[in-house]
């Protein structure tokens, strides 16, 4: 279109005949008809044109792609428009909102007195409680009485309803045998009774008689019926009532007579029959009352078969054998309480009576106490002993205590007076024993290392024999005191360590040595990680790693050590490079003279070897070795024989033994471990030719080495990790239009569905917040509207009165003129 | 006999007030009294010490005196007979001078007079470089003077005066010229190190005690505040030094010679090996113009044979060859030898791994090598406390992620099977297997030749079995993926039985610790087999 807007505005309303001459010559008449028949068409036209002229009001969608086809129809939209239509709508909706308001739905708050302002809180409270005892106790009714239930309520005067029903239990004795009782049921009764009446029907066939169709019960009908019935039979009930009442005040009355009566007859021979069964019925009664004191009898356990305690024993044993494999592994549980723990132990030690020699004190099943039998022999001893043990009463709390009780006892004698002492303190007896005898498993643990490093010499085997029994009582009280004595144990750990930094082995002694076995036999050693064991490991592994074997009580200390050591590895066969060291240097300072074996061990400058040599050969034609003794940790250097040499330097060939059985063996590096060993064995073999353990552990060594394949590790076989790529994927027949390429359908169609989602999501939300601007608006308008309406009101009161004001002023005036004039 | 106090007093008031020169004669008696403490013994030196502290001082104030009125300058005289005064008064005051350098050197113990007489000796240092002068205000500094003094420090000897820790002089004098004077003045410093160089060249220190001698220098040296340093505070002591002092080449360079001097003596203590090397980088390295000369030195340290020093001295070397190009081929096989049975169980370990990661740090070393390092480490785990073992683990682990070629020590898929494997391969692999000999060769002292990478870390795997559980986890990381960049082995180096220990008491229990369900029997006899009581 050329020209301006203005020129094409005008020409196009001449075009429609909008504009331009309208008294056209002619058609006067004509014309002002159309004029007035047309004015909705005109009015049409008008919008169209202006329309056309406005562009704002329409937005064709910009074609981002294509241009060649421009021809083509491009998606238009009026946005004016439709937001007009928008807001209309909305304007539409808002006023059927507004026009339902405080009319249609909601919530009505029936409960007595919410609302009600006039009454005050008190009378509100007041009047409830009226109601609610109307509603419980009003007219004598009974919650129990069935027959009463028709118009109770609730304290407010509502039943409990869901979807309308009832929610209370109604009885329907009423309504047939089904019970159904509600106009929802009616269906179903109607067809019930079509059902019914059919038969009937067939049956009044025969008889010929019309039947009567059935009328359904309307609700009130019901009620009423049923209220009916009720009242007549509570009428019943209180005729009964009333009857009964009268007949008992007869009785009362009609009592004084027959009182009378009954004292007028003498009665002698009553007393009589009570004197002679007297006897009898006591003995009755006491009978009766043993009876009824009697516990009531329950149903014994079976008495199992040799068979059955076997195997459940043998259960149980597995139950803690993997228990024990478990720990080993590592595998805490860290979830498991502690009482299972110790129930468990509870038992697996009741069923453990296999007579080691030990007298087997089987731990109580109570729970409260720890009872420590007594055999026969012992109770001899202890009846004469009852006056001492009343001063056990007392449990010791620390050494010194129980060292002033045990004074003047023969060594023999202690284990006797600690049994004393547990069995009065039985936490059952008093408060706190528990914790005394807690303290007291540290303090024995104490005697027990004192004990072993104190007494020696001729009197060993006793204090040895003494030392057992406590032990095996340790062992029993640590069960139950399981935690004081770990704590206890943890201290003398880090004493000995203390003492063995300050002092080396010097500050060590026999009843270290006793400590360590002695844990060695309560906690279970091959866990993997144990708060005990693991400390006792490291401070075993120091002493080995950093004594130096160059006298023979240091050795022979040492040795012993090693064997607790393994002793600790058993079943967990753990590794101990210590161990290695140790072992290395005490065989080269046994070493028969000061040779090199090979170039590796000459370069161990700090390790001096042979300086214990055993020098004759000749000694070891007697093949019997001894078992070290205790007592010679402490002999001086003049008191040391071959034979002490011999019998060490036997230990030490038959700890490598050993450990190599136990652990080495297991070991991939068993060959390197071994070849530091082997140089030191030829050695002793070639020396001492009586001595026969070096010769046969070489041989041993061989044959071990045969068996296993000594092979470079694997240790790395892990599944190979794929690399992640990302480089961008090829797509065949790739189309724009298309959004997904998806192969699986499923996520395809979730996919779909959440972008729908989202859409409408999206969609929703726009509409929400233009709903809410609109009510916004609205809001505003009706405020405002309201006060144009109140200013308005007050303008034209104002203007009232002041008009009234003028006009009776006026009055007045003239009034005033008046007198005046009349004056 | 001595003269008392009172004597000298009124000696030295009748030579500086009255200005008759009849009373000059009395200096040569005052001066001859120094002559009674030759040879004298502790307990009668010192009952006379008081005296010849005074005597000192007078002695001063008469020949301040003397440098005033200029009756030592014999330039100055203006007849003949002043001239023959004023040469007689210089050759009283060079003697004065000799009694005060003996007093010095031949002190056998500590003292106040030794103290005195440095004090004074300086003082007149001061003097003469003003009086000395060809014409007042020139420049001067009596060098001569001072190499006499230099002289003197050193050939004093005072029994068991070498601090046992650190090697350094505890001489008393040494260290009231070095921490008075020697650290303060710059011309002091010059001239010291150019006289000392003198001295030298001369061979006068040749005869003393090198230990000694070391101890002394270190006193002097062991400091920041020398006059090459950057941010050195110093003064000058004469109020005209000479323009030559202003040459900081020359002062390095005698520094230097003066220090190769002192390096390349031997008998020298351990103790001074340790400070001398632990001061290396900070204190000798920047003052020297060719730092490489230092290899010599180095090399007799790691010869010196005590760990500590060797890996310090392998230190040393190594911050020469980063920095300053050294070629030194051997570097790797003395570290290597360095790696003893003996390591794992000595004090000193933590700092030898450290250095020894560091030197391995290196992407430049073969891979032969690195194993080396492993399986020698590997196979000194099999005797060592837990605290090495610890250190050693994270060590192994960064060098294999260093250098993946060493991975086949942990992991060879030629000795593998895999489930498609063909008989003729399972027949291949079985021959292998057997005909595999482990090759490394522990006794090789250079680690290039060990074939340790043909070899394989069993040691390490068998240690996944220690009795330590933490060891035991720590150990498991050798079987699985490598996919840790590298272990921060600072953490694990520190550890002694002491602190695991001590981690371990501190636990808290959580789970009661389990009970051991068998019976043992009796302690000795049952449970422990073959020992009684």
């Amino acid at each position: 279109m050329a020209g301006s807007q203005l020129k094409n505005l005008r020409k196009a309303l001449k075009d429609n005949g909008l504009t331009g001459q309208s008294n056209v010559k002619g058609s006067k008449k004509s014309k002002k008809q159309s004029r007035e028949y047309d004015r909705e068409e005109r009015a049409k036209t008008v919008a169209r044109i202006r329309e056309q002229f406005n562009p704002f009001d329409v937005k064709v969608n910009r074609d981002k792609r294509s241009t060649h086809n421009g021809g083509e129809q491009r998606p238009v939209g009026k946005p004016g428009i439709s937001k007009q239509i928008g807001e209309e709508q909305r304007q539409k909706a808002h006023e059927l909102r507004k026009g339902g308001k405080n009319k249609l739905g909601g919530v009505f708050d029936r409960r007595f007195g919410e609302k009600d302002k006039t009454m005050t809180a008190e009378e509100k409270m007041l009047e409830r409680f009226t109601r609610e005892r109307q509603n419980h106790s009003g007219a004598g009714r009974s919650i129990f009485n069935l027959e009463d239930g028709d118009d109770d309520g609730d304290m407010y005067g509502e039943k409990l309803t869901h979807f309308g029903k009832s929610l209370a239990l109604e009885d329907d004795f009423d309504r047939g045998d089904l019970g159904l009782h509600d106009e929802d049921d009616a269906a179903m009764l109607e067809k019930r009774a079509q059902r019914t009446s059919k038969r009937l029907m067939d049956e009044e066939l025969l008889g010929d008689e019309e039947p009567q169709p059935e009328r359904k019960k309307t609700k009130a009908e019901v009620m009423k019926e049923v209220i009916a019935k009720s009242k007549f039979y509570k009428q019943e009930r209180q005729k009964a009532q009333e009857q009964l009442e009268d007949q008992i005040d007869n009785l009362d009355n009609d009592f004084d007579d027959i009182l009378s009566q009954l004292h007028s007859v003498p009665e002698p021979a009553r007393s009589a029959v009570f004197d002679k069964n007297h006897d009898a019925d006591k003995e009755y009664d006491m009978k009766v009352k043993e009876l009824i004191l009697e516990r009531r009898a329950a149903p014994a356990d079976r008495t199992k078969t040799e068979e059955e305690i076997k195997s459940e024993q043998e259960q149980k044993r597995l139950a803690l054998e993997q228990d024990r494999l478990n720990r080993m592994a590592g595998m805490l549980e860290e979830d498991r309480g502690v009482e299972d723990l110790g129930d468990e132990f509870w038992r697996g030690s009741d069923s453990e009576h296999d007579g080691m020699g030990v007298d087997d004190e089987g731990i109580a099943d109570s729970d409260d106490d720890v009872s420590v039998s007594v055999s026969d022999d012992e109770r001899e001893s202890r009846s004469c002993k009852n006056k001492a043990a009343a001063q056990f009463r007392t449990c010791p709390s620390t050494h010194e205590e129980l060292l002033a009780v045990v004074n003047g006892y023969k060594v023999g004698d202690h284990s006797k007076i600690v049994k004393d002492i547990i069995k009065a303190c039985q936490p059952r007896l008093a408060e706190g024993n528990k914790q005394r005898l807690g303290k007291f498993t540290g303090v024995l643990l104490y005697h027990i290392m004192f004990l072993a490093s104190n007494y020696g010499g001729n009197e060993a085997g006793g204090v040895g024999e003494s030392i057992n029994s406590l032990v095996s009582i340790l062992r029993n009280l640590a069960q139950k005191y399981n935690e004081p004595l770990s704590l206890s144990c943890r201290d003398i750990i880090q004493d000995i360590h203390l003492r063995f930094k300050t002092q080396q082995l010097n500050g060590l002694s026999r009843g270290d040595l006793i400590f360590f076995a002695t844990v060695g036999t309560i906690f279970s050693a091959s866990d993997h990680y144990h708060l005990v064991i693991t400390p006792c490991n490291i401070v075993i592994g120091e002493i080995l790693e950093q004594t130096k074997p160059d006298t023979l009580q240091k050795l022979l200390f040492c040795i012993i050590l090693c064997k607790i050591f393994l002793k600790y590895q058993r079943l967990s066969k753990r590794f101990s490079p210590e161990l290695v060291f140790f072992l290395e240097r005490a065989i080269m300072s046994l070493l028969p003279s000061s040779q090199g074996t090979d170039t590796y061990a000459s370069s161990k400058s700090a390790l001096e070897v042979g300086v214990l040599p055993v020098l004759d050969p000749a000694s070891f034609a007697s093949a019997k070795s001894h078992p070290i003794s205790l007592n010679t940790l402490s002999i001086c250097n003049r008191d040391i024989t071959d034979d002490l040499k011999k019998s060490a330097l036997s230990a030490v060939i038959n700890l490598v033994d050993e450990t190599i059985s136990l652990v080495w063996k297991e070991l991939s590096a068993f060959p390197e471990i071994i070849s530091r060993f082997e140089g030191h064995l030829a050695t002793f073999r070639d020396s001492y030719e009586h001595f026969n353990s070096p010769s046969q552990i070489l041989q041993k060594i061989d044959k071990l080495k045969k068996n296993r394949e000594h092979i470079p590790l694997a240790l790395q076989n892990h599944r190979p990790v794929g690399i992640p790529s990302h480089t961008p994927k090829f797509e065949e027949n790739f189309n724009p239009e298309k959004r997904s390429y998806d192969v699986d359908s499923a996520r395809n169609e979730m996919n779909k569905m959440k972008a729908q989602l989202r859409k409408e999501r999206k969609f929703t939300m726009k509409e929400i917040r233009k709903d809410t601007k609109f009510e916004a608006r609205q809001q505003i308008d009706t405020k405002k509207r309201e006060s144009a309406e109140y200013h308005a009101k007050m303008a034209r009161i104002i203007n009232t009165i002041s008009t009234e004001e003028g006009a009776e002023k006026s009055k007045y005036e003239r009034e005033k003129k008046l007198r005046n004039a009349k004056k | 006999m001595v003269l008392s106090v009172d004597e000298i007093r009124q000696a030295t008031k009748q030579i500086t007030s009255s200005g008759d020169r009849k009373q000059y004669n009395k200096i040569l008696r005052l001066v001859g009294q120094y002559e009674q403490i030759s040879g004298l013994e502790e307990t009668k030196f010192f009952e006379i010490e008081s005296n010849l502290r005074f005597l000192t001082l007078s002695l001063k104030q008469i020949f301040t005196k003397f440098f005033k009125l200029g009756q030592l300058n014999p330039s100055l005289a203006s007849n003949d007979n002043e001239k023959q005064l004023f040469l007689w008064c210089r050759k009283v005051y060079g003697s004065f001078k000799a009694r005060l350098l003996e007093v010095i050197s031949s002190t056998r113990f500590e003292n106040s007079l030794a103290l005195d007489c440095l004090d004074v000796y300086i003082q007149l240092l001061e003097l003469e470089s003003i009086y000395f002068a060809s014409k007042p205000e020139a420049a001067f500094f009596p060098n001569k003077t001072l190499k006499a003094l230099i002289a003197a420090l050193f050939q004093s000897s005072i029994p068991q005066s070498i601090d046992a820790a650190t090697g350094h002089s505890t001489d008393p004098v040494l260290q009231e010229f070095s921490d008075k004077y020697y650290q303060k003045f710059v011309d002091l410093q010059y001239y010291f190190q150019a006289e000392l160089s003198n001295l030298i060249r001369d061979g006068t220190l040749d005869k003393l005690d090198h230990s000694q001698l070391l101890a002394k220098w270190l006193s002097l040296v062991n400091h920041d505040n020398h006059y090459s340093s950057a941010e050195a505070e110093l003064d000058m002591y004469v109020p005209q030094p000479p323009q030559a002092m202003e040459s900081e080449t020359q002062f390095k360079a005698n520094l230097e010679q003066n220090y190769l001097w002192f390096l390349g003596r031997d008998g020298l203590l351990n103790c001074q090996y340790k400070t001398l090397l632990l001061i290396l980088h900070k204190r000798i390295i920047p003052h020297f113009a060719t730092p490489t000369k230092l290899m010599d030195f180095l090399t007799d340290s790691y010869d010196v044979g005590n760990g500590v020093i060797s890996i310090l001295a392998l230190n040393g070397l190594f911050e020469l060859m980063r920095r300053y190009n050294l070629e030194y081929p051997n570097f790797y096989v003395k570290l290597y030898q360095l790696v003893t049975v003996d390591l794992m169980h000595v004090k000193y370990r933590s700092r030898f791994i450290r250095m020894t990661d560091l030197f391995l740090s290196s992407t430049h070393i073969s891979a032969g090598l690195v194993a080396s390092f492993i399986k020698r480490f590997a196979r000194l785990t099999l005797d060592s406390p837990p605290s090495a073992i610890i250190s050693v683990i994270p060590l192994v682990y960064n060098l294999i992620k260093r250098h993946p070629s060493c991975m086949v020590m942990l992991h060879d898929p030629d000795f593998m099977t895999h489930p498609f494997a063909t008989p003729e391969e399972l027949a291949l692999l079985k021959q292998r297997k057997s005909d595999y000999k482990d090759p490394f060769d522990m006794n090789e002292p250079n680690p290039e030749h060990t074939r340790a990478i043909e070899s394989s870390l069993w040691e390490l795997a068998s240690l996944t079995n220690h009795y330590h559980p933490n060891i035991a986890t720590l150990a498991k990381i050798f079987s699985q993926p490598f996919k840790k960049p590298s272990y921060n082995l600072e953490d694990f180096l520190d550890w002694t039985y002491d602190s695991l220990l001590k981690a371990e008491t501190t636990k808290k229990i959580k789970v009661l610790p389990a009970l051991e369900f068998e019976e043992m029997g009796q302690l000795f006899g049952t449970y422990i087999e073959g020992v009684q009581w």
